[in-house]
């Protein structure tokens, strides 16, 4: 969980349709281009009861996610902490807030938000 | 427990009049666009940022009567010892000493969490016992 005053740089702020998710970017090792088409991987719209469209597959050596759309951010934001009511939620993935343009995004663990995705798959 | 005799801040949320201890609710805030909590249930609307805080704002008509509150764009913030959250209002009727008894409505569920049959000046309200209230949200309800 993200201290006060803690900044982070090195994001991944996705777009899930209306919504924005931000991940550390040193969690994930490729982005590749996915469809629906393609082999089924746990989409991050899942979490907004949202059907699955094209998008970007981020994975790491173990774990994968769809979002619609990225970009990266290498530029220190600083990050709210998780307030006490959601502590645990998401499966335990919710590490804060990100303050980013005038918005407040999600900022996910990427392997614990995957599982969580699976999870509703399931 | 709530004591009737105490003033309580009384609001309006969907079609039913609600009270908090009036020494638990900090303000009454103007909702900017909330960020959605992704899987979170129909009832948490969102958080939003407040002084460095990040606040869960709950649609307590759609907690409790299971259909959006017609208004949400103000809301009730109430602080408890582990945290803050911001009940939605569409009207706030003010401070107000109530009357009648402070029983759980229920058993279960949110109801458990909810004191009553009380009276405010502006009619029926049931009661939100904050500390419990907070617990049983904090659970994932």
């Amino acid at each position: 969980m993200a201290s006060r005053r803690e900044q982070l740089e090195g994001l991944l702020l996705c777009r899930v349709g209306d919504h924005q998710l931000a991940f550390a970017a040193t969690q994930v090792s490729s982005i590749a281009a996915w469809n629906v088409n393609d082999a089924p991987l746990p989409h991050a719209r899942l979490a907004y009861a949202l059907p699955a469209v094209a998008g970007k597959a981020l994975l790491d050596a173990q774990w994968s996610l769809v979002v619609d759309g990225l970009e990266i951010s290498a530029e220190p934001l600083a990050v709210l902490p998780v307030p006490a009511m959601l502590s645990g939620s998401v499966g335990g993935a919710l590490h804060g807030f990100v303050a980013w343009s005038g918005a407040l995004l999600p900022l996910l663990g990427f392997s614990a938000f995957s599982r969580y995705l699976a999870g509703l798959r399931a | 427990m709530s004591d009737a005799g105490r003033g309580h801040l009384v609001f309006s949320s969907g079609d039913s009049l609600y009270a908090v201890p009036a020494e638990r609710a900090a303000e009454v805030v103007s909702l900017p666009a909330l960020t959605r909590v992704p899987g979170a249930p129909a009832h948490l609307l969102g958080v939003f940022a407040h002084r460095g805080e990040v606040i869960p704002v709950i649609d307590i008509a759609m907690l409790v009567g299971g259909r959006r509150g017609d208004s949400l764009r103000r809301a009730v913030l109430v602080r408890v010892p582990r945290g803050s959250m911001a009940l939605t209002a569409n009207r706030v009727a003010g401070v107000s000493q109530l009357t009648g008894e402070l029983a759980p409505l229920g058993q279960t569920g949110v109801q458990a969490h909810l004191l009553g049959p009380a009276r405010s000046s502006s009619g029926d309200v049931a009661v939100i016992e904050p500390e419990s209230f907070f617990d049983f949200l904090s659970r994932g309800h």
